[in-house]
């Protein structure tokens, strides 16, 4: 059972990309289509008396309809040059009918008609599936640079923090979740500092969000000192962040050291 | 010969210049093609019309996926 669907969706997959599969069964559906558009006269011309049916021999606006399925099909998997191609060779497929065969009026307007409507779909289509593909590989691409810098952020040893402009904490490494007990996700004044509004003066994310760098000296209520220097960072939705980084220099672990 | 069906082989012979030109840039983007291999699909294309064009697409399935590749 979970063989079978498994089965189904791969074969699903096959048939959804470019290849020998969906190219077989392009060319067959398109064949078939061809095949019952000229069925009436294939059987007027061998003379089976049994299948000559008055629906292969009406209107053929129906029979026209049917090559909808391989153009778009075409459009979908293929793309523009293909659907172009296919829409011209159904249309060539089409003329001999209505130049030579249809007793109905207008048969070259119904057929212009007709192959404006599936050739444009067609090509719709195509247009619609390459901006998507494209897009999804944009979004792929980010989404790995994304990876690979906060890869590298994890792997600092000094603290590292995104700062939203709404000032919440959007993320913080490895190295500084471990010193400061503050969430992603939180508002920065009231997870470092325990404030109910903004630092004030000790707070330069406007500046930065501007576009100027800054540096400080960032106490912590617990008596923990850090080095800051922030730096405008867009993030992967485009919005412009403060990136922080945040070295320890607390002066028991630094007895040295002069405070900036 | 009745209006409609002079529109209608223009209409052709538009459509098969169109196809024509289509396969033969395909062709000429082809670097594994020979070219003395590539002169009878010419004449192929360009003088039967529709067939020719069908028969290259049928023996180029490199076409569809927009590459040189005729094995995939």
């Amino acid at each position: 059972m979970g063989n079978s669907k498994e089965n189904r969706q791969r074969l699903l997959s096959a048939l959804t990309r470019p290849n020998r599969y969906s190219l077989t069964l392009l060319f067959i559906v398109w064949g078939l289509c061809g095949l019952f558009y000229y069925l009436g006269e294939i059987v007027y011309f061998f003379n089976w008396v049994a299948v000559r049916w008055d629906f292969l021999y009406s209107v053929h606006d129906f029979h026209r309809a049917l090559f909808l399925f391989p153009l778009v099909y075409a459009g979908y998997i293929f793309g523009v040059r293909v659907a172009l191609t296919l829409s011209i060779l159904t249309m060539m497929l089409f003329l001999p009918r209505a130049i030579f065969i249809s007793p109905y009026p207008d048969p070259i307007l119904r057929m212009l008609l007709f192959m404006l409507i599936a050739g444009g779909m067609s090509l719709v289509t195509a247009v619609a599936r390459r901006e998507y593909l494209h897009r999804t590989r944009l979004q792929e691409h980010l989404l790995q640079e994304r990876d690979r810098m906060l890869h590298m952020l994890e792997g600092m040893d000094d603290g590292v923090a995104i700062i939203g402009p709404d000032y919440r904490i959007r993320y913080m490494n490895q190295n500084l979740r471990k010193k400061l007990p503050a969430l992603e996700n939180n508002l920065c004044y009231q997870q470092l500092r325990g404030l109910s509004a903004p630092c004030g003066e000790n707070c330069y994310l406007a500046e930065v969000l501007k576009g100027s760098s800054a540096r400080w000296e960032y106490k912590l209520p617990d008596g923990s000192v850090f080095e800051a220097q922030a730096s405008p960072f867009r993030d992967v939705d485009g919005v412009t962040c403060q990136l922080t980084i945040l070295r320890d220099i607390t002066p028991a672990q630094h007895p040295g050291r002069k405070p900036l | 010969m009745e209006p409609e069906r002079i529109c209608a082989l223009v209409i052709l012979g538009i459509l098969h210049w169109m196809l024509a030109f289509i396969l033969l840039d395909d062709m000429t983007r082809r670097q594994q093609m020979r070219r003395r291999h590539k002169a009878p699909w010419v004449i192929l294309i360009v003088s039967l019309v529709f067939i020719g064009s069908l028969v290259y697409l049928l023996c180029h399935p490199g076409f569809f996926y927009g590459n040189d590749d005729d094995q995939t």
